[in-house]
């Protein structure tokens, strides 16, 4: 009795959420779960048991909450005798990560460590090694509730929208996630406590991490769910395990795949065209397509392709490269194919040009067709000499006789009316535009611009960094950024003192230089609004825009010239930038305003128009000194007027 | 027949020691003894060992000739350059580099005089060689304080200033660089950092020992400019945030300076490397790297060196025993492990001289200066008695440091204690922990424990 | 999880294709051994009672394997192995002929014995099924000495003091030479065959065996060959022209040694004779290709992973002319080997009337050859 129970501990589980509430395929999720998304002709799900196959992993448990029949007849269309036992948990309603995982926490199904996949996942790795590492692990720590496992894609330096890599902070020694983020194109940095780097001798800081959308679970990972009803998502939970370390007694470690490994989650349109190009190209190894059992018979042929028994090449059709003929299709003569899969019982006319699209099975395209870029679902048909770039086709969709077509998303809806959206405007949920992999497809010849741009979308960062890296300069562009998107965002004066305070900690500037940057910025930023907004730079307009900011931003420059020698400041920014408000001849318009404003006072004034700087050598300054006095001698004149006024 | 030397070695013994201020009253901090050679002893023979014929040591003019005496003395195969600067002003340790400028003719590595430890060199040297690094410093692991240890003195916490260190995994870049106490509660990674260093360790538990290998350039931006005053502290950080300044492509320079009419000409250092960069342009090196396949990381598109003009490398030193003896804590620690250590460090310890007047047999692990008279009846055990030192009868002396021409009388017992030169401790004291400062005289038969007993005259002239 | 297969196939053949599939049974004398005993297995305990019903369960399920493991072309070996011993069974018991069974002669009997053509298998023998048993318990144990035959010769083509160059690690070769070096000594240079670097291995265990032994890059062949006096290596499969289905870095080598002159030895138990060809254009299809990060490229850099099309084929095509010498673990085959081969595979597999090795062989075995 202990010998089997003692072996029940050791029975190595798998849990599979069919869906992963993540997606983003439109319409792909609308029609499969994501476990069955199609990849060639046979389900991811497929290639993700064989690696548990592979692995040794006896049990799965595959939860579905949408599309339940389909799951059910795939499940049972396999054999999976003598292999994996295979156990369909059913929920309906089930709406994200945390509702599925407190449903199998009341279910009570799983005992023990177990391995947690989300359905999109794709990989090859060793999950034995990984899992007794954690089993290891949760024998140190009582408390390890789970290893996230990462793909190192060595560098985060995409020139992709999406970037979906995460950094982590971890103790080195022993693995220990201690902050983790997904990194997005906004974050201009990632602020991390210093307590973390005072309580661990050496802690990692590892950027350019690819979630894996695998998770080495403990069994306490269930009920932590259970118990915290806000954890919707993994991010929710390993924020908040995270944060409430201590009360929870949990901590979360991670580990690498090895460079040899490959995974990747398939969560848009790009990802998916990454995917199969990769499995063609045996970065999955041995998960390609002559190792997979249920696809005997394919013949690989040279750069990439592969081409089933059953199906038929016409006369003079060439598979360029990157190409899948799934079993039973035709393809017609003088037809050429690049970077496409042609799924099961497709036929092809003459004539034809595929290239980065997927024919998702039973597919007719006529004759003299040119499709480039597009999905098409199982049922499309295309008349002859159709041209379609970009598109998306929702199943059993027809196109007639040489229609053209370019980036839209085009299905049957469930009225049987036909919709054309376009691609931009195709994501329901968001007015995002779709990500769709035909821009990598595009942008692959002029791949050095695309780094240009890369460059230059980080400008301003560099703009400050290049000519002094600067602390100082630094700030100042931060203050710039900060006003201007203050001005235009109508953000609150005194959330910008605390963003301009944040940036003074963060760049350790003292009071004086955030006076005179402050200044600086303000006077400054008309010219940089007038530019950015496209209208005519001339004395009448920068002044105008000026007296908004003035008006907008008193509180911010109270707030930081406040002294009398933050007046002085005040004056050396104004001095500085002398040179850009001469331009517009405003020099007058600015004192006037300040002095409106109460920011400068009149003695301050008179005192900078007095004092003679003999000292100061340069010519230039010198200059612009006198230049500066002669344009501002009506106020002090009034100033004095007014001076000697009151002491009457 | 004067030699091209690949480098030149430098000596910062101008410290006044500034941790230790009750024991360098009336001393020069680098000819503190640590066993019985003064404390500049060991950089000196740390050169000497790893092939270095000729040394630079910079130290205070008013010590200049004392200090040349002791190390004459010492019998070093290295010919020392004493260098005096003023004590007077307060110079940090790069503005000693800037002094002393036209002495430097190549690259130099700059050691500091409390440097306790025996490495080979090699090491830092080639990693300085193969990345040809701008500056690249030795980092050793913070020496772990067993708690049996008591510091002599007031009670207090060894606590030491913590940096931290960012090593880039994979090409030992240094990439960031900042004391502890610098933030207050958030570290900033920047995305340009973590965009460019996709796997590097932030370290705690690295010491920074101060010695550097630095470029002859960077002491030509030295020159330029002036507010630079201390390596440690603004030097290397200004150097390792250059190093992602993208000099090579001129047009984004223009483009980023037309937008903001900022005067580049206050960046020196940029100036400085410019030049540098012309220099280099035309030498047979740059054109190598621009042909050749090699890449120092391998995750990323990027050319070799991202390249960088300005390198700064760490140089991790695996080594059982090294410290920096810099405050009175590490002070005592040096002169309480150095008798284990000897032959790590590969000096011979001279510890009987025979014209020492010893008349006692109770003495274990203990270095002996020339002309001290121990008396009978005394114990003497791990610790360390200086030149003409007297140590009456039926004293017994623990882990103590005992300097010149100290007067210990009879029945004292001095526990875990630093008695500087000249002072006297009379008879029947019983001192534990205790810090006696020089010239100063213990009373008869009191007692001490935790405490600095020093004239207070003296420490005021500091 | 493997679809698609008849319903009669034998449970073991799906566990013998899973195993060789996940790599729990590598190793082409492994795959050998299990072959020939599951196929053993199935004679002994499926139910038949012709030779005829035999022969067409053997082939279902061979088959089967077959397709599924198709890089491993001695499992088809076997599998004819097996189906010309029952004919050869079948046609002596039926004259009740009683076979000798001296298992150092059958391959010679093989050679000069022949059948009577179109023969009807469709007699119940019952004698047939233990006849069946005996012989492939004789072929069994003609597959466990076949490596202690080869490596008996060692000392027959290695000589004192010379240099023998190999390359990555074939246990063949290994033993080979740690037979040699009983009776002689000499020096080895290991290649360390990239990108696997199995060479390293191989290199190791030749110094533990006190072995002079060099480990020299792959870039170092070329140089290092016009010192060297000959060439061992294994090979994976020795195709029915007599070019070899070898690792790859194996066809650098036969260049090599070809520009010098230097002999290339080729150790080939003859279960790894195949009497497949390669076609010119199927050469995609005859390798096996891997992942390119198993030590093409860094798997971290996928930037490049993205611009670059990377392939890592495991095995090397070397064509017939380069290979000098066979050594078998019957006999030698030499220069010209295109020849020989051909002599050997029909009668290995093929129990038909030829009866002499002759040239006229050539012609025959052209037609004899299936195609993929």
């Amino acid at each position: 009795m202990a010998a089997t129970e003692l072996k029940k501990e050791e029975v190595r589980q798998a849990v599979v959420l069919a869906d992963d509430f993540s997606t983003n395929l439109h319409p792909m999720q609308t029609l499969y779960p994501s476990a069955l998304m199609p990849v060639f002709h046979i389900p991811l799900l497929e290639y993700l048991t064989e690696t548990l196959v592979r692995n040794d992993i006896q049990e799965l448990f595959l939860y579905c909450s949408n599309h339940v029949e389909s799951l059910r007849s795939y499940v049972q269309s396999q054999n999976y005798k003598g292999l994996i036992n295979v156990h369909l948990i059913v929920s309906d309603g089930c709406r994200s990560l945390g509702d599925a995982l407190r449903d199998i926490d009341s279910k009570g199904i799983i005992r023990g460590d177990f391995i947690l996949i989300r359905g999109d996942a794709f990989t090859n790795a060793n999950l034995k090694r990984l899992l007794d590492w954690h089993r290891f692990k949760s024998k140190q720590d009582k408390g390890a509730a789970m290893t996230l496992i990462f793909r190192d894609l060595g560098s985060n330096n995409f020139p992709v929208k999406e970037n979906k890599t995460c950094l982590i902070a971890a103790d080195n020694s022993n693995n220990k996630v201690l902050f983790h983020q997904k990194l997005s194109e906004k974050d201009r940095k990632v602020k991390l406590e210093l307590q973390l780097f005072l309580d661990h001798d050496c802690v990692r800081i590892h950027s350019g991490l690819l979630e894996t959308h695998i998770y080495l679970c403990s069994a306490s990972v269930l009920p932590l769910f259970s118990d915290n009803f806000d954890f919707q998502t993994m991010e929710d939970f390993i924020r908040g395990v995270l944060i409430n370390e201590e009360i929870l007694d949990s901590r979360i470690y991670w580990q690498k795949l090895d460079p040899e490994e490959y995974a990747l989650p398939v969560t848009s349109w790009r990802d998916y065209n990454t995917l199969i190009r990769d499995i063609l190209q045996k970065r999955g190894y041995p998960l390609t397509i002559e190792m997979m059992p249920s696809c005997m018979y394919f013949l690989y042929l040279r750069r990439c392709t592969y081409k089933h028994n059953s199906s038929i090449l016409g006369k003079g059709c060439t598979l360029e490269r990157d190409c899948v003929v799934c079993p039973n299709s035709n393809v017609g003569e003088n037809t050429r194919i690049t970077g496409s899969v042609i799924g099961e019982g497709c036929n092809l006319g003459n004539n034809v040009r595929l290239e980065n699209s997927y024919l998702l099975g039973k597919v007719r395209i006529g004759d003299d067709c040119i499709v480039k870029n597009s999905v098409l679902f199982s049922g499309c048909e295309l008349g002859n000499s159709v041209e379609i770039d970009g598109c998306i086709l929702g199943p059993k969709f027809k196109l007639k006789l040489e229609s053209v077509h370019t980036d839209s998303l085009m299905q049957i809806d469930s009225n049987d009316c036909i919709t054309y959206i376009s691609m931009s405007k195709a994501h329901p949920d968001t007015d995002q535009e779709l990500p769709y992999f035909k821009y990598t497809c595009t942008n692959e010849s002029d791949d050095d611009s695309d780094d240009l741009e890369d460059y230059s979308s980080s400008d301003e960062e560099s703009i400050a960094e290049m000519p002094l890296t600067d602390d100082t300069h630094m700030f100042f562009t931060e203050v710039m950024e900060s006003l201007m998107r203050g001005y235009q965002d109508k953000v609150k004066c005194e959330n910008l003192i605390l963003e301009i305070n944040s940036s003074r900690y963060a760049y350790n500037v003292t009071i004086r230089e955030v006076s005179y940057n402050v200044v600086k910025a303000v006077l400054s930023l008309p010219m940089e609004y007038l530019s950015n907004s496209g209208s005519e730079i001339s004395s009448k307009s920068y002044q105008k825009t000026l007296k908004l900011m003035l008006e907008y931003f008193d509180m911010v420059i109270l707030n930081y010239v406040k002294s009398y020698e933050a007046q002085t400041d005040c004056l050396r920014a104004i001095q500085d930038t002398a040179a850009t408000l001469d331009t517009v001849s405003s020099i007058l318009f600015v004192f006037k305003n300040l002095y409106n404003c109460d920011i400068l006072s009149e003695e301050k004034i008179l005192e900078w128009y007095e004092l003679d700087d003999e000292d100061n050598d340069d010519v230039m300054q010198k200059q612009v000194r006198l230049k500066m006095k002669k344009d501002i001698q009506p106020l002090v004149r009034w100033l004095r007027e007014a001076e000697e006024d009151s002491s009457d | 027949m004067w030699r091209q030397m690949e480098f030149q070695a430098v000596v910062l013994a101008a410290g006044k020691g500034s941790r230790m201020t009750e024991l360098t009253a009336s001393r020069a901090k680098c000819l503190l003894p640590i066993g019985n050679y003064p404390m500049l002893y060991y950089p000196l023979k740390l050169l000497a060992r790893n092939g270095f014929m000729e040394v630079i040591v910079v130290v205070q003019e008013e010590w200049k000739n004392e200090i040349a005496l002791a190390i004459d003395k010492l019998n070093i195969r290295l010919r020392c350059d004493f260098v005096g600067i003023p004590g007077g002003d307060d110079l940090g340790t790069a503005d000693v580099l800037r002094l002393i400028h036209e002495k430097f003719y190549t690259d130099i590595i700059v050691l500091p005089c409390d440097l306790i430890m025996n490495i080979d060199l090699s090491g830092i040297f080639n990693s300085y060689r193969r990345h040809s690094a701008i500056i690249i410093s030795m980092l050793i692991q913070l020496p772990t304080f067993s708690d049996k240890l008591i510091n002599p003195g007031p009670k207090s916490k060894p606590k030491p200033e913590r940096d931290l260190i960012g090593i880039d995994n994979e090409t030992n870049r240094l990439i960031f660089f900042a004391s502890a106490s610098d933030f207050e509660e958030k570290i900033n990674i920047s995305r340009k950092l973590y965009k460019k260093h996709t796997n590097f360790n932030i370290n705690s538990n690295l010491l920074d020992i101060h010695l550097y290998i630095i470029h002859k350039w960077i002491l030509d931006c030295l020159l330029i400019d002036k507010s630079i005053s201390s390596i440690k502290g603004e030097l290397l950080p200004y150097v390792i945030k250059k190093q992602s300044a993208q000099t090579h492509n001129p047009n984004k320079i223009e483009k980023s300076t037309s937008i903001m009419k900022q005067n580049t000409d206050r960046d020196i250092f940029k100036l400085v490397t410019d030049k540098a960069l012309s220099k280099r342009k035309k030498r047979l090196d740059v054109l190598i790297s621009e042909m050749s396949p090699f890449n120092d990381h391998s995750t990323n598109l990027e050319n070799a060196y991202n390249e960088d003009l300005i390198k700064c490398y760490a140089f991790i030193q695996n080594t059982k025993f090294g410290f920096r003896a810099n405050n009175i804590h590490m002070y005592a620690l040096a002169n309480a492990v150095i008798h284990e250590k000897w032959a790590i460090l590969s000096a011979a310890p001279t510890i009987f001289f025979d014209d020492s007047m010893i008349k006692t047999n109770q003495v274990e692990n203990c270095t002996i200066g020339y002309n001290a008279s121990i008396s009978e009846k005394t114990s003497l055990k791990l610790s360390h008695i200086g030149t003409s030192a007297v140590i009456e009868t039926k004293t017994r002396v623990l882990n103590s440091v005992v300097m010149e021409n100290v007067m210990v009388k009879e029945g004292c017992v001095i526990n875990n204690c630093i008695l500087c030169n000249d002072s006297v401790v009379e008879e029947g004291c019983e001192l534990n922990h205790c810090i006696v400062g020089a010239n100063h005289t213990v009373p008869a038969g009191s007692r001490h424990s935790d405490e600095v007993l020093t004239d207070i005259g003296n420490l005021m002239e500091i | 999880m493997v679809a698609d297969v008849p319903d009669n196939i034998h449970p073991s053949v799906l566990t013998l294709i899973r195993d060789i599939n996940y790599g729990r049974i590598n190793g082409s004398y492994n795959i050998v051994v299990s072959t020939v005993s599951l196929l053993k297995n199935i004679i002994n305990n499926s139910e038949w009672n012709t030779a005829e019903e035999l022969m067409k369960l053997i082939k279902e399920n061979g088959k089967v394997l077959i397709d599924s493991v198709p890089i491993e072309s001695s499992i088809g070996s076997m599998v004819r192995r097996i189906l010309k011993i029952i004919r050869e069974e079948y046609i002596s018991e039926l004259k009740h002929r009683t076979e000798e069974t001296d298992p150092q002669e059958s391959l010679h009997k093989i050679l000069t014995a022949g059948g009577d053509q179109e023969n009807d298998y469709s007699h119940s023998v019952p004698s047939l099924k233990s006849a069946l048993i005996e012989h492939i318990t004789e072929f069994q144990v003609e597959l466990e000495t076949c490596s202690e035959n080869i490596t008996e010769q060692a000392s027959e083509h290695i000589h004192s003091n010379e240099i023998i160059m190999t390359l990555g690690r074939s246990r063949m070769v290994e033993d080979f030479l740690k037979k040699a070096t009983e009776s002689r000594t000499f020096e080895v240079i290991v290649a360390e065959g990239a990108p696997f670097l199995n060479g390293h291995e191989m290199a190791v265990n030749l110094a533990k065996a006190k072995i002079k032994t060099t480990l020299i890059s792959d870039v170092a062949i070329f140089a290092m060959m016009s010192r060297v006096n000959k060439v061992i290596i294994g090979t994976h499969t020795v195709m029915a022209n007599g070019g070899l289905r070898s690792i790859t870095g194996c066809h650098t080598v036969a260049l090599a040694a070809k520009h010098y002159s230097v002999p290339v030895t080729v150790l080939l138990p003859l279960y790894k004779l195949s009497p497949l060809y390669l076609c010119s254009y199927e050469q995609d299809a005859f390798n096996k290709h891997v992942s390119p990060t198993q030590g093409v490229i860094d798997g971290t850099n996928s930037l490049l992973m993205e611009k670059i099309q990377a392939y890592n084929p495991v095995f090397d095509y070397v064509p017939p002319e380069l290979v000098t010498l066979f050594v078998t673990n019957t006999l030698v085959i030499t220069l010209h080997t295109a020849f020989n081969v051909w002599q050997i595979i029909p009668t290995y597999f093929f129990s038909f009337q030829w009866r002499k090795c002759t040239v006229l062989h050539l012609q025959i075995a052209k037609r004899v050859v299936p195609s993929r």
